[in-house]
């Protein structure tokens, strides 16, 4: 009896294991209330994020050592046929870019005549992609090698050789986070090309699947339909190429059809994406 | 005779679980990628209960955020919560058989990726279905493998 007290100093350290537990469950609720409603942890984060860069490096060294080994093996052959393949590629490119620059012209002389809102047009810089699929099995993110630095701002567009990407996330002085339109908290508003019918296209979390969960069941779409980017959402320009439609189920007993698309970018194969800037031409004002 | 708890060594178990957690992988065994880092703190908090509390969890649940640029703490919750329920049970948990410490593992990461899962839903989005909850399969079948390791460690130097 006499002992207890004693022995209790001797033993115990600091607060029991319940107290610690719900004083440490409430701070953790506290974090996340200030992280996700009022944004005030920008700077910590910033902070931890220079503890987070070598870890990271560290997870994608072998990807990229692999990458590095394969360019150096590339036999000649290989290199002369994808030389010619190249170049093939690029005549084709170059004829169809003769043509996009006298559209293009044409395109602003008809929005001058009409006297309509001007033409947004963008301007890209190559960014390389450092860390694919953070926590892949529930986020469809990535990480890139350009940031604050280099201009990047949250809600950039993304785009590679193909088409949209996904947008920024978060920015960090040299890095930023990319959330791709398969990421189940994405949505993005489309329009068919065939027939400019707009709807919302929302990630899956699968990489090669996307849903447009809002189409009535007498919509006309047909599998094979291109999807591009409205600009109905004030995030992504439009015009850029999103997905292609692979699946139409009519469900006679619910409101919406089941309708699937894959997107055109090869999103699980990116090694670099291209960043848009929005550039604003000067049009003539209306008369 | 038990090993003492060497801080190097955690510390560059960390890195190392850290790393593993975020390498890429192909799609379908990345579905199935155990919870290393919940996997170290449960290992650690079961034999080294004095030195790997719940404060420790906090701050590796912390790094864990960071890394998978997640919100702030909601790793650090599941983690407190997986490390408090090891720490009031480590006594027990040693005496078992490697089966029942194999199911023990499996409920622990379940509760980890379920605390997950609740900040998820509350968030807006949570992901359900059999990628939720195979990470709990493959933890605790990758369980006897980390118990072999320490006993092999433990053997080598057993003067510690």
């Amino acid at each position: 009896m006499v002992n207890r007290g004693g022995a209790n100093r001797l033993f115990r350290r600091g607060p029991s294991l319940l107290t610690r537990t719900i004083g440490l469950m409430i701070l953790a609720v506290v974090l996340m209330a200030a992280d996700s409603q009022y944004n005030h942890l920008g700077h910590v984060r910033n902070i931890l994020q220079t503890v987070a860069t070598p870890i990271r490096w560290l997870a994608v060294a072998p990807v990229q050592i692999s990458r590095y080994a394969n360019e150096i093996v590339t036999s000649r052959r290989q290199l002369h046929s994808q030389n010619a393949k190249l170049s093939n590629q690029l005549l084709s490119q170059a004829i169809k870019l003769q043509q996009l620059a006298a559209l293009e012209a044409e395109n602003h002389r008809l929005r001058a005549l009409m006297g309509s809102t001007p033409k947004v047009d963008a301007q890209a810089s190559i960014a390389e992609v450092t860390a694919i699929d953070l926590d892949n099995r529930f986020r469809q993110r990535l990480v890139i090698n350009q940031g604050k630095r280099s201009g990047v701002f949250i809600g950039q567009t993304v785009i590679d050789a193909n088409g949209i990407v996904g947008q920024v996330l978060s920015i960090e002085p040299s890095s930023a986070v990319v959330i791709l339109i398969t990421d189940i908290e994405h949505a993005i508003a489309v329009e068919t090309v065939r027939n400019g019918v707009r709807t919302i296209l929302t990630g899956t979390g699968d990489v090669q699947q996307l849903d447009l969960p809002f189409l009535p069941n007498n919509t006309d779409i047909v599998v094979d339909d291109r999807l591009v980017a409205s600009g109905l959402d004030g995030k992504f320009p439009a015009g850029y190429p999103v997905a292609d439609i692979v699946s139409v189920t009519q469900q006679p007993g619910l409101p919406f059809a089941k309708v699937e698309a894959q997107p055109v970018a090869a999103l699980d194969r990116l090694h670099e994406v291209l960043l848009l800037w929005p550039e604003v031409i000067e049009s003539e004002p209306s008369p | 005779m038990k090993p003492t708890f060497n801080t190097r060594r955690f510390l560059l178990l960390l890195v190392v679980a850290l790393v593993l957690t975020i390498i890429p992988l192909p799609t379908l065994i990345d579905r199935l990628r155990p919870d290393w880092v919940a996997l170290l703190i449960i290992f650690n908090a079961l034999y080294w209960p004095r030195t790997i509390g719940v404060g420790v969890a906090f701050l590796v649940g912390i790094l864990l955020d960071v890394v998978n640029a997640e919100l702030f703490g909601q790793h650090a919750l599941a983690l407190v919560v997986v490390a408090a329920v090891t720490l009031r049970l480590y006594q027990r948990i040693r005496m078992f058989p490697i089966l029942q410490k194999m199911i023990t593992v499996f409920i622990l990461v379940l509760i980890f990726q379920f605390m997950l899962f609740w900040v998820e839903g509350v968030i807006g989005t949570p992901v359900g279905g059999w990628q939720r909850w195979s990470p709990a399969i493959t933890s605790a079948l990758i369980w006897p493998l980390i118990e072999w390791a320490r006993l092999r460690w433990q053997r080598r130097r057993p003067n510690y």
